[in-house]
């Protein structure tokens, strides 16, 4: 398209406007630094996925401390640098008027980069930060972000708006959006959660989600990429009306997607079904701007091969095109209860950011840097750096997408968690490896802009001391002005379409979660305690939430594995919001009563000594140097993790609990769950006296036994020497913080039965859980393991030694001292048993070896109800009373 | 809500497109800036008396 002559007659000419180089190469530069220290972040968040001690002694480089810090930095760091360099060049360009004021963007420069990113990442690394995605900075910090958004908005959008809206280029349009939106999108995502609780807070959190992502970095991005494109090939868009098309459908439909990250939640339903129907729409949008860019680049494949800032772009396109639809079709509900929580969305994420953002951002920056006055540039660099980042990139998409896939599969089985971690586990060690080619690749870049020859502009040719002029049009026409006036409208309802959507998917979701709470609330629902609340803090700073979910989906895989849904009143006092995006660990909306104290303390102290194969962080700076010895800090955690779910437990499963309406289109799986009393607490490891579902019997043909004992010592080693050591001795890594502590399972002769029994239901009053997540295989091969660890056979008393004045001596002693609770049967069922936290040894199906039944008549057992007996029974009783209690045992192996 | 609103965005957008295919003159007005862009490139170009090395 040409001007027309009618236009041509009216211009006049004007300075070409001066573009501040030095704020270029300062934005450049910094782009550069904090990309390589915000993608270090990240290769040793990626590194402790599957090498959890690596730098695990200081807080400061903690798992969760990190991952805060990698996000942010790209957001701010890099990509925000990127699009300030970027913007420093091309808002002159497109409006023909400098920016604002020179003092101005050094003020800028230094709010982002020494008000903004370095104290950020030194807060969050000091343990102050808020855990809200992609709002990790914390509040304090936010204060200087929308100060920095107020100063971008006045430094490029007035000289943007001064120019006639009917002549504004399609980029100008992106800066604008993209500046103006997030200025208002910020403070949404990262100071409302605060005030608005739980799910309420979830809902605007959701917005800042999406919004971060599509109202500052894709618009920018596009910016970069509509100004980089008819640049390079010389020849306009193909056409200027369909980027404007796509332009004002991004800006209308963007901020409505933002409840898709909560589909199944307690979330009003309409307002998930809303937010899926835009990321439909938001697919539709970005084919018509990829398909106008492409367009756009046609004929030009030679193009991209020599100029790198094209191929960049043009890349970037593409990941744009396929990250897109890619979200649109997560949103869906059929693949959205699948794939969410999982690796695949972790993958999605670094197609958007590391994908089309970086390459778009990377695209337009060279395209700059090569205009700047005197600036060095290294061709055979960069294109090292798009090799390099393009197959690092690729591969760690590739393999998250897969790490996702695996995890998604174990999910929707009974198996136990680990199992998604193990199936993880080897995909995230290759990640890593692709993690050091992006890194290289940014080194790569970096090399580019700071080595090769320098470039021939003067920095006296390209300043506004030149006199040269330039014509733009100046008489406005009846036509323009009318379309100026339409765009200005446009953009009004633009901001009303956004005001409007954050009504639609926050304020009146809000108001009805409001109205649900008071609806299905329990009439006494426990606040957190003091302690609670400290411990709530240590969890959000150390980042729990980015691994472990409290909220539980209206979806079988969830109910089955966790228990009764998320009801919307159960967080209504988290300020903010903990309800996590991602599933490393296993969710934790219903961890009261699951553990006892010692295990979880052992846990967070390290957990590997208690989960061989657990990817957890430890805390050992929460504690005195032993699991034993907690920090005041250490206990607030505990008190928050056991309170999880109290309040729901406390409340029963009421029906009113129930909350979609009866006429909901929603999956027939979904209403089950919500027509139907699902258990509240389904984990596999609650302890339970329960009734045995199934009975064991060992294979009598030696072969298929000796295969079975193999397999359960796998499983032994996988799932139990944490604390039951090696050996079966008890003496794991745990034991050192258990009371009491784990059995010694050399020291013991135990029958199938019993065995099952502790298997299915655990012990309650100890450390041992329930494994009733483990499959019925698995548990038979774990008991043939088990009866082959006792260092001595199964003593049976004859009926002369029974008869002996010695047993007889025991008999007597046992019915005055251990009948009470042990019971004269000798099976742990003694009128006291009942009263006692950890049930009595039921000796029918346990033997103890003597000596060891000796020490225990010695010592008691700690942490138990059972007292030493040194001071009350002679060594001669208390030998007598071993030999007594030996009897009770009943050999089940021989039959 | 969120469903008033989307119909009301393909209302808008429809009004739009169908106004572009129908006024030959609307669609000059809307594609002028594409010109615009590369004009305003050309004058910084010259400006900077640059000399090669763009690439």
């Amino acid at each position: 398209m040409t001007e027309s002559s009618e236009n041509s007659k009216s211009s006049i000419a004007v300075a070409v406007p001066r573009i501040e180089f030095g704020l270029v190469k300062a934005h450049a530069i910094a782009a550069m630094v904090t990309v390589l220290i915000s993608v270090t972040f990240g290769v040793i968040v990626s590194l402790k996925l599957h090498t959890p001690d690596f730098a695990s002694a200081s807080p400061f480089l903690t798992w969760g401390r990190l991952r805060y810090n990698h996000t942010q930095g790209i957001f701010f760091g890099w990509l925000g640098n990127a699009f300030l360099m970027f913007l420093y060049y091309a808002v002159p360009m497109l409006s023909m008027r400098p920016v604002l004021s020179r003092k101005l963007g050094w003020m800028l420069f230094a709010l982002w980069n020494f008000a903004v990113v370095l104290p950020g990442w030194l807060l969050v690394m000091a343990g102050v930060s808020q855990p809200l995605e992609w709002g990790e900075f914390p509040l304090i910090v936010d204060v200087f972000v929308v100060l920095a958004f107020i100063a971008s908005v006045v430094q490029f959008a007035i000289p943007l708006l001064k120019t006639k809206l009917s002549s504004l280029y399609v980029s100008g349009w992106y800066i604008l959006g993209g500046l103006i939106f997030t200025l208002f999108a910020y403070p949404i995502g990262n100071v409302i959660p605060q005030i608005a609780p739980g799910a309420q807070g979830a809902a605007f959190s959701g917005l800042w989600i999406h919004d971060a992502i599509g109202l500052y970095v894709t618009p920018l991005a596009l910016a970069m990429a509509f100004f980089v494109v008819p640049l390079v090939t010389k020849k306009p868009l193909y056409s200027h009306f369909l980027s404007m098309l796509g332009f004002w459908l991004l800006f209308f439909v963007y901020p409505l997607n933002g409840t898709h990250h909560y589909v199944f939640s307690a979330i009003p339903m309409d307002a998930q079904k809303g937010a899926i129907v835009a990321s439909v729409y938001l697919g539709m949008d970005v084919i018509l701007v990829v398909t106008n860019l492409l367009l756009s680049m046609r004929g030009c494949s030679k193009l991209l091969k020599e100029d790198l800032s094209l191929r960049f772009v043009w890349m970037g396109t593409i990941l744009y095109l396929i990250v897109s639809l890619q979200g649109s079709m997560q949103a869906l509900m059929p693949f959205n209860r699948l794939i969410h929580f999982s690796d695949w969305v972790i993958g999605h994420s670094h197609l958007a950011m590391l994908g089309f953002a970086t390459f778009t951002a990377i695209g337009g920056m060279t395209y700059v840097w090569q205009r700047v006055p005197n600036a060095r540039f290294n061709r055979r660099a960069l294109n090292h750096a798009y090799w390099l980042l393009l197959i690092g990139m690729i591969m760690m998409v590739s393999l998250l997408t897969i790490a996702g896939l695996a995890e998604a599969k174990v999910w929707q089985t009974s198996l136990p968690w680990m199992e998604s971690i193990r199936a993880a586990k080897p995909h995230w060690l290759h990640r890593t490896f692709s993690a050091i080619l992006v890194i290289g690749g940014f080194i790569s870049l970096f090399t580019s802009f700071f080595t090769g020859a320098r470039n021939e502009i003067t920095s006296a040719s390209a300043s506004a001391s030149s006199q040269e002029k330039a014509e733009i049009d100046s008489a406005p026409t009846r036509g323009p002005k009318r379309l100026g006036m339409a765009y200005a409208a446009a953009g009004i309802g633009g901001i009303g379409f956004f005001l409007l959507s954050f009504t639609a998917l926050a304020v009146i979701p809000g108001m009805a979660l409001q109205n649900e709470i008071a609806r299905t609330k329990p009439s006494t629902m426990l606040k957190p305690t003091e302690q609670e609340q400290r411990g709530r803090i240590v969890y959000a700073r150390e980042g729990c939430a980015y691994c472990h979910t409290q909220q539980i989906r209206t979806v079988p895989q969830d109910v089955d594995r966790f228990g009764a849904p998320t009801r919307a009143w159960e967080n209504r006092y988290d300020y903010p919001q903990l309800w996590g995006t991602r599933r490393i660990g296993p969710d934790l909306s219903r961890e009261t009563n699951i553990r006892s104290d010692d295990w979880q303390l052992t846990h967070l102290y390290n957990p590997r000594s208690i989960v061989p194969d657990s990817v957890m962080p430890s805390f050992p700076w929460l504690f005195d140097g032993s699991p034993a010895k907690p920090k005041a800090e250490a206990d607030d955690l505990l008190a928050y993790i056991k309170s999880l779910g109290k309040a729901r437990q406390l409340s029963g499963n009421d029906p009113k609990q129930f909350t979609l309406a009866p006429n909901c289109e929603c999956p027939d799986d979904v209403k089950k769950i919500e027509t139907t009393p699902v258990p509240l607490n389904a984990s596999g490891s609650v302890r339970t006296v329960g009734v045995l579902p199934f009975e064991v019997t060992l294979p009598s043909d030696a072969a298929k036994r000796a295969d079975l004992q193999r397999k359960g010592a796998v499983l032994f080693a996988k799932n139990c020497q944490g604390c039951h050591g090696e050996m079966g001795d008890g003496q794991g890594p745990a034991a050192e913080g258990l009371f009491p502590k784990p059995a010694g399972l050399i020291e013991a002769n135990y029958t199938t039965k019993h065995l099952v029994s502790v298997l299915m239901n655990g012990i309650p009053g100890t450390s041992m859980p329930a494994w009733r997540d483990l499959p019925r295989a698995d548990i038979e091969a774990l008991v043939a393991h088990l009866k082959t660890l006792p260092e001595r056979p199964v003593y049976v008393t004859s009926a002369e030694e029974m008869a002996s004045k010695e047993v007889q001596a025991g008999k007597k002693i046992y019915e005055q001292k251990c009948v009470s609770c042990h019971g004269i049967e000798g099976d742990g069922k003694g009128p006291a048993s009942a009263t006692l936290d950890r049930p009595p040894a039921n000796f029918k199906e346990v033997q103890p070896e003597p000596d060891d039944l000796l020490n225990v008549l010695e010592v008691g057992v700690p942490g138990t109800s059972m007292p030493p007996w040194k001071d009350q029974l002679t060594e001669q009783e208390r030998d007598y009373l071993s030999r007594y209690v030996q009897a009770f045992y009943v050999e089940e192996t021989k039959k | 809500m969120i469903y008033a609103l989307l119909i009301l965005m393909t209302v808008l957008v429809g009004i739009y497109v169908v106004a572009w295919f129908v006024s030959p003159s609307l669609r000059d007005l809307l594609e002028k800036p594409n010109q615009g862009l590369l004009n305003n490139s050309e004058k910084f170009e010259q400006n900077k008396n640059c000399k090669g090395a763009l690439k």
